[in-house]
């Protein structure tokens, strides 16, 4: 078999005349033998098959909807095309970095703000979150004490939170903090309590008899078990907590993404709505798409 | 039939407690044994007897030669080749001994294992001594190194209980009884008798047969009534019918009635060679079965009898 | 004479929301230093249950057990436990899985060159050493056992706990690890109790087997001497007469006499 693999990939290589090359190597497979034997898969090439299968449908897609959308707006006049939104995308992000003033400010300005939103209050669930979830998970009175509360206040709207956030600090920036805090607390608390209580009792166990301390029970053994699902509480959180903040800079104004869609439909502005559609969305799924990865670094195959 | 058990006899203290005097035997087709043995008398210490009423314990005596037995010659002629001492006692008191002797030959062979326990040192009761004849090596290689608690194995059981036990089938699968016999001839039952002794230790006194080498050709296990009034019995085994089930009422025996009724009297072991003459239609049934002789035994524990074991012949 | 485990009269009763559960009923056992004893019983015999009891995972209802003439109160390093899942934890290397236990018994008098120096010869002590920084699901069954022997070994223990450790394992593997248990126990002089099912590895490891009766309220019915000089070499063995009379001992107790549960009591 190793020599046909050699065959083939001198006959690909339209190598006609490398008979003596070939009967090398029929004679030089004996040391491969003896490696530890490997899956190999036959790669005569690039695996163009697959490629096209993961690229070529999304493109089509994606050109179906925008032909869809140029058809139908064809002969609107409220609604754009899809050209005079792309002409619109490009003036946009070719100064995406200007200031004129506090409430006009270029768009990568505004989604870095609510970029900063997001993470302040994403960093204060996780810092309040994540604990409390531990608590919750290791000691049985915490949890029947909590888990009423929260299910009690987790299916409630995030944004129904934001005028208390108005109430209490009475400035728009720390009420959407406070407003993505609430919502993305939930699931962070839940996963990493439900984390705690998966921890495999085998690793409990290996603890007792090792007599370690709680401190070391919690750094050593509890946290990188647990780590799993507080990423996916974590990830759970970042989609909401993006969409929430959008929802709350609508409502609360200043800078902001949200802001800025709320803002440009006030100026009836439609192309720099779908400009911000399209800009949302695209942040949105590099958040996920960062946390999986993370997510996938820290996770191990438990055999 | 042959048995394994070949002759047994009961010594009795004499009035003033120096001497043990032979009390009866059973002799069956030992003569020349008999003889000897209704001459003796034993001091303390002296003899096989003697030996048991010293160190107050069932004693097993494999090897004549050279030994305190001072029957060897005639048990050699007899092929009497083991023999098996168990005192008697009421409280501290000596009431007698009880000497059972066996002998196995060419086609017959049997195993006595004597079991022990001291309570302060173990949990485990462990073989004290056993007599494995011309049984394979098997046996009681792995008797020597097993130790058995409280309420498991035959002795475990008797122990547990403190009464005799009969196992029809230990459930030991078949094991070489004879190294050199082409068939595969297993040990399956067992009959297990506690010993009841002064000290806190425990001993039982377990007979192991072969398929047609009984110990004896009827076992029986007897209990007293809460009034001690009658004894009744509790099950055993036959050679010729099998399992023996719990006797009615109205065959329970009386104090005092027959050989077995006396031994809720005496408190020591009983013999008699005419099996026919016992009352209460026993006497008619062991004339049928074509019984001989019996032997019973009482267990007596802190004084009181809890039990008695008979041996058919 | 003091025996260097000590299991006195020890009643075992689990009460959860379900009701009781008579696990172990006057469990008398006495394991001296250097004593290789296995405990071997039906599913359900309370074994498991012993074992925990004297690894101080769990206390029992009734009795005391005595380890080194000290009340086992608490599981503790001392009593290096060997599970039957390795517990290996995922996320730390080989090397790293075996230093926390080394860390956590040696770190106070040694400083972490000796700590490392440790936790190699434990590997290597089991064939190990090579795998050191490879993680456990790189590794197979058998190495991932290997690896918690060598975190118990490392730990230098007074006895060493073993639940069933090759019972997950394949017929050959487990034959090679019992062989390397039988050479690292020699050499280390371990006092060792381990829980298995297996009778032929009972009879090739044990000094003493210890034969339980069936559950609930199970308790110990016989011990088994097994004298056999050691070393014990598995090819040899099968040809011992001696050997296949323990086997057959230890079958006897288990399947003719206690056999399945739902057999009379004779």
């Amino acid at each position: 078999m190793v020599s046909a693999v050699f065959h083939t990939s001198l006959d690909t290589r339209g190598a006609g005349a490398k008979s003596p090359r070939v009967a090398v190597a029929t004679i030089a497979p004996v040391p491969a033998i003896a490696r530890p034997v490997e899956p190999a898969p036959p790669r005569p090439g690039y695996d163009w098959r697959g490629l096209a299968l993961k690229v070529v449908p999304p493109i089509v897609g994606i050109a179906l909807l925008i032909a869809i959308w140029a058809a139908l707006t064809r002969n609107s006049t409220s609604f754009p095309t899809p050209g005079a939104t792309f002409a619109e995308a490009v003036k946009v992000f070719s100064d995406p970095f200007y200031r004129n003033g506090p409430n006009d400010q270029g768009i990568g300005w505004n989604i870095l703000f609510s970029l900063y939103r997001v993470a302040i209050g994403f960093g204060l669930a996780a810092a309040v979150g994540i604990p409390l979830g531990f608590v919750i998970g290791r000691f049985e009175v915490i949890n029947h004490m909590t888990s009423p509360l929260i299910s009690l206040l987790r299916p409630v709207s995030p944004l129904a939170w934001l005028p208390i956030g108005l109430l209490v600090f009475k400035a728009a920036n720390p009420a959407a903090i406070w407003t993505i805090f609430i919502c993305s607390i939930w699931p962070m608390i839940i996963n990493t309590a439900v984390g705690v209580q998966r921890v495999p009792v085998d690793y409990l166990n290996v603890a007792r008899v090792l007599n370690l301390s709680e401190w070391k029970v919690i750094t050593r053994i509890l946290f990188p078990a647990v780590l799993p699902y507080m990423l996916t509480g974590v990830r759970l959180s970042v989609g909401t907590a993006w969409l929430v903040i959008v929802a709350a800079e609508m409502l609360t104004g200043g800078v902001g993404i949200g802001f800025w869609v709320w803002d440009e439909w006030n100026n009836l502005n439609v192309k720099h709505i779908l400009i911000a559609i399209l800009v949302i969305g695209v942040v949105g799924l590099v958040l996920e798409w960062t946390l999986i990865s993370i997510a996938r670094r820290f996770s191990y195959d438990d055999a | 039939m042959k048995t394994f058990i070949r002759a047994s006899e009961v010594w009795v203290p004499s009035t003033d407690r120096t001497i043990l005097e032979w009390g009866g035997g059973l002799y069956r087709d030992a003569p020349r044994f008999a003889a000897v043995s209704k001459t003796l008398c034993f001091g303390r210490g002296e003899g096989l007897p003697g030996q048991a009423w010293e160190q107050g314990r069932p004693i097993v005596l494999k090897v004549f030669e050279g030994s305190y037995f001072r029957r060897t010659a005639a048990a050699h002629a007899e092929g009497i080749t083991c023999g098996i001492a168990v005192p008697i006692f009421a409280g501290d008191f000596l009431t007698a001994v009880l000497v059972i002797f066996c002998g196995d030959d060419e086609s017959h062979a049997g195993a006595i294992e004597l079991w022990g326990n001291v309570p302060s040192e173990s949990a485990d009761m462990a073989l004290v001594d056993g007599y494995y004849g011309t049984t394979a090596d098997t046996f009681e290689y792995i008797s020597r190194r097993t130790t058995v608690r409280r309420g498991n194995g035959l002795p475990g059981i008797a122990w547990g209980s403190g009464l005799p036990v009969f196992i029809e089938d230990l459930g030991k699968s078949a094991r070489f009884l004879r190294a050199d016999s082409a068939v595969k001839v297993g040990i399956n039952r067992g009959f297990a008798v506690p010993c009841p002794v002064p000290s806190d230790a425990s001993f039982v006194l377990a007979f192991l047969s072969a398929l047609g080498t009984p110990i004896a050709r009827r076992v029986e296990i007897w209990k007293p009534d809460a009034e001690r009034e009658h004894l009744h019995l509790e099950g055993g085994f036959c050679e010729q019918g099998g399992r023996i089930d719990p006797g009615p009422s109205h065959l329970s025996l009386a104090r005092g009635q027959g050989t077995i009724g006396q031994v809720l009297v005496t408190g020591v072991p009983g013999l008699s060679d005419r099996a026919g003459a016992e009352p209460n239609g026993w006497g008619a049934a062991a004339t049928e079965l074509g019984l001989e002789s019996l032997l019973v035994t009482p267990i007596v524990d802190r004084g009181r009898l809890v039990a008695a074991a008979a041996w058919y012949f | 004479m003091k025996s260097f485990i000590e299991v006195q009269n020890v009643e075992m009763v689990f009460t959860s929301r379900k009701g009781r559960f008579h696990a172990l009923r006057e469990i008398d056992l006495k394991v001296e230093r250097g004593e290789f004893v296995t405990l071997i019983g039906h599913s359900g015999c309370g074994k498991s249950t012993l074992l925990n009891l004297i690894a101080g995972l769990t206390r029992p209802t009734s009795g005391v057990l005595l380890c080194d003439d000290r009340e086992i109160a608490a599981p503790g390093p001392e009593r290096a436990v060997v599970f039957q899942n390795h517990s290996l934890l995922p996320w730390l290397t080989c090397f790293e899985n075996v230093h926390l236990a080394v860390e956590r018994v040696f770190a106070a008098s040694e400083k972490s060159d000796k700590l490392k120096e440790r936790t190699q010869a434990a590997l290597d002590l089991v064939n190990m050493g090579h795998a050191a920084a490879k993680r456990p699901h790189e590794i197979s069954g058998g190495m991932k056992q290997r690896v918690g022997i060598a975190r118990a070994l490392a730990m230098e223990p007074k006895v060493l706990l073993l639940d069933e450790p090759f019972g997950a394992l394949d017929a050959l593997t487990r034959a090679h690890l019992q062989d390397e248990l039988l050479k690292i126990v020699a050499r280390t002089k371990s006092t060792v109790v381990m829980v298995t099912h297996d009778v032929d590895e009972a009879v090739l490891l044990s000094d003493r087997i210890v034969m339980m009766t069936n559950g609930p309220a199970a308790t110990i019915g016989e011990i088994l001497r097994v004298d056999l000089e050691r070393p014990r070499d598995r090819v040899e063995l099968v040809e011992d007469s001696r050997y296949t009379h323990f086997r057959k001992a230890v079958l006897d107790f288990l399947y003719t006499r206690h056999g399945h549960v739902e057999r009379v009591a004779a």
